[in-house]
């Protein structure tokens, strides 16, 4: 039972991976808005 | 210093003008396109609530029919906007500047109309948060789950920053909109003001998604063919499957592009933004799309008959003469005879065949999706005897099928009504000679080098 | 662990479908209507129908074969590599369960299964009498579990689950009288019932069992064998 046989086959595991993916691509992409928005703000006299 | 800066664009009334106001027109193609939605969320409901799946055709062998048709299908029509915004970006492709936002929002409200097919199709669509809970990673529905639930976020956020500008300029230029409609404005804006070194961030940013998009739209399709490649079903179980849905879903999404094109150019007398010019292009792409199609057919079926394994050759035999044969022979008229013939003899400079082209593309690729899906199901490996595995689709079906594309139909209408679907900063001529010109890996020129510099010789 | 088998001996076998029509008695499988068998809806976790022949001849020189098939149980299953949230899965004893409880009824499953040997519910239960007075009465229930004989609910999966419920029986019968559990007292309902006596169940991991040594004869063989399956059941060739 190896690893990467436990990381398939465990019921569960999959959703982790699923809810890790998106989650993360949100939190990048608010970061990411919120970057541009912000712009370069030193710029500013 | 709190005013935003919106760079210069001559074409700005005529993008503009669709958004001043909603005509008798529309508010009645919205009718009849809500009214047919209603009609498919209705059926489903009976579904749902009442009688189970076995309102549908589907029956053993044939578990799967038009719900999982359709799911493929939507989801192959949105690879059309990542291919024209994304692809074609990191290609260098200039002209493809106005079609973008138009292909993107294909690409925004198609996939989920592909997820909703899936719900639909599912027999206890109220377990499916058991995908998350108990999700399995071995399981190719998974890897469909993950793939295109990003594949759905990410293509919501391109579309939305490329947006960005767009709507801080009706923020600013619409002032006789009602006034929910401008409190819209404001509040999607962000504050976008154009200075600061927004519009800089704003094209590293979707560079960089661009790259992450394309890799996407490659994985997506990819993973979707697999839920059936996976299986070692005759006729699914096929090495080529994933290339051949990639390929099939650029083919119909690019298509669609042109369709949809041509109906904004003629309702928005926008032929002067979206001139013949961009039809071009785009036919040059088809016909390399239509000969690449021809190619996956020739590799998968040669091959399939010529090792004439039997249970394979059952399965081509239900396509080729059998109980699909009309359909796949129609296919083959609707995707490749007729449409090539149009693409190389008629289509240059000539919309309306461009559009007959592609409108037969589309039914035909609907076709394709279903032949690829149904014949195998019909002659399984140890029933094939036994089995006179029919399929007759139900009303249910062809209503909720029907309501599917009004319903995208009906999004793409009302966008286009409340905000400019031509994007205005991306096609804005350039305000003075670029002074920092940044290729973007070295494709690319910035056009907006001078946004930082202008701004401070205080213009 | 034992390694549940069965070998079924097509020279016997007259196609009766007594087994058929006890499995579906002692599992509890929905009634179809001639409307709904007629399209192919019918459930039959234990089929029986023509296998295809070679050169069939015409009459009076036709050839007929019969089979029945259970599920095959195999050893490398297709259908739960594919299951995306683990409603069926394979036990420690070679047993290929389906949970009702969690199947969302995507039925990725029964695409995948190169036998054809699952089922879906398309439409809830429904049993009129005297039948619905004659259910069998046996659970596989638990938290979050819902197997065998436990009266599904519409929109999911189900298969033969070589009578899982009789395991379990058998294991809380030997408990109660505080004994070892022999693999001979647990018989699936075909196997107690097969008029030809064609089929036998056991324990493949024991050598002196009946399947073990059945299973090495000449004459046994596997469906789809060069599909790389390995299915538990096993059956003994005419002739």
């Amino acid at each position: 039972m190896s690893i990467g046989y436990l990381f398939v086959n465990t019921p569960g595991i999959g959703g982790i991976v699923a809810t890790v993916v998106i989650g993360t691509a949100a939190v990048i992409y608010f970061l990411l808005t919120r970057w541009i928005i912000n712009g370069d703000k030193k710029e500013e006299e | 210093m709190n005013k935003a800066w919106h760079p210069k664009n001559e074409r700005e009334e005529i993008v503009l003008s669709p958004i001043h106001a909603v005509t008798n027109n529309d508010l009645w193609l919205w009718g009849i396109l809500a009214a047919i939605l209603l009609a498919g969320l209705v059926s489903w409901g009976i579904q749902f609530f009442v009688t189970g799946l076995s309102a549908t055709g589907l029956n053993r062998p044939v578990y799967w029919g038009l719900y999982i048709t359709n799911f493929v299908f939507f989801i192959g029509l949105a690879h059309s906007g990542t291919f024209i915004s994304a692809i074609l970006r990191l290609a260098g492709q200039g002209w493809r500047k106005p079609l973008t936002r138009a292909a993107e929002a294909i690409t925004l409200f198609s996939l989920p109309f592909g997820v909703t097919s899936i719900l639909i199709d599912m027999g206890r669509p109220d377990r499916v948060l058991n995908i998350f809970i108990y999700g399995r990673f071995q399981s190719p529905l998974l890897w469909d789950i993950t793939a295109v639930s990003l594949y759905l976020f990410s293509s919501v956020v391109f579309f939305y920053l490329s947006l960005l500008p767009d709507i801080a300029l009706c923020r600013d230029r619409l002032t006789e909109v009602p006034a929910w409609q401008h409190r819209m404005y404001e509040i999607l804006s962000l504050g976008w003001t154009g200075r600061n070194g927004q519009f800089e961030r704003l094209e590293k940013a979707l560079d960089g998604m661009a790259i992450f998009m394309t890799m996407l739209v490659i994985t997506v399709h990819t993973v979707v063919s697999w839920v059936f490649g996976m299986t070692i079903q005759p006729g699914w179980h096929t090495a080529l499957i994933g290339p051949f849905f990639l390929l099939g879903a650029i083919f119909s999404g690019t298509s669609a592009v042109v369709i949809v094109l041509a109906i904004l150019r003629k309702a928005y007398h926008m032929e002067n933004v979206l001139p013949v010019s961009l039809f071009n292009s785009l036919r040059k792409l088809l016909i390399t799309f239509t000969l690449g199609w021809l190619y996956m057919m020739i590799a998968e079926n040669l091959t399939t008959s010529y090792g004439n394994l039997p249970e394979e050759m059952r399965v081509l035999g239900q396509k080729t003469g059998g109980d699909f044969a009309i359909m796949f022979w129609a296919m083959w008229i609707l995707v490749f005879f007729v449409p090539l013939l149009i693409f190389i003899f008629k289509g240059k400079d000539n919309i309306p065949w461009m559009v007959g082209a592609t409108v037969m593309v589309n039914i035909g690729m609907w076709m394709e999706r279903f032949i690829v899906i149904v014949p195998t199901e019909t002659r399984p490996r140890l029933l094939y005897e036994l089995t006179k595995g029919v399929y007759r689709p139900t009303l249910i079906e062809w209503v909720i099928t029907a309501s599917l594309f009004s319903g995208l139909i009906l999004l793409y209408s009302m966008f286009t009504r409340f905000f400019p679907i031509v994007p205005l900063w991306e096609t804005a001529d350039s305000l003075e000679p670029e002074e920092n010109e940044k290729p973007v890996i070295g494709f690319r020129q910035h056009k907006f080098g001078a946004t930082s510099s202008a701004m401070l010789k205080g213009k | 662990m034992s390694k549940w088998s069965m070998v079924i001996d097509l020279d016997k076998c007259v196609a009766c479908q007594a087994c058929s029509i006890a499995c579906r008695f002692e599992n509890n499988t929905p009634v179809a209507a001639p409307d709904q068998s007629e399209m192919g809806r019918a459930i039959r976790w234990n089929d029986v129908f023509p296998l295809p022949v070679e050169g069939e001849g015409e009459y009076p020189n036709t050839k007929e074969r019969y089979i029945t098939r259970p599920c095959m149980h195999c050893e490398n299953p297709p259908c739960i590599k594919v299951c995306p949230v683990g409603a069926t899965y394979q036990d420690e004893e070679g047993i290929v369960r389906q949970n009702y409880a969690r199947c969302i009824g995507c039925r990725l499953c029964t695409v995948g299964c190169p036998y054809t040997v699952r089922y879906f519910n398309w439409s809830a239960p429904e049993w009129v009498s005297p039948l619905s007075e004659h259910l069998n009465p046996d659970r596989v229930e638990g938290s979050g579990v819902l197997e065998g004989p436990s009266i599904r609910p519409r929109g999911v999966v189900e298969k033969c689950t070589y009578c899982i419920h009789r395991l379990k029986k058998a294991h809380e019968q030997a408990d109660a009288e505080g004994r070892e559990f022999r693999a001979d007292e647990y018989v699936p309902a075909c196997v107690q019932t097969c008029t030809g006596k064609a089929r036998f169940f056991g324990d493949l991991d024991d050598p002196t069992s009946t399947v073990a040594q059945l299973s090495q004869k000449r004459r046994a063989f596997r469906l789809l064998e060069e599909a790389g399956t390995n299915p538990k059941t096993i059956y003994l060739q005419e002739g």
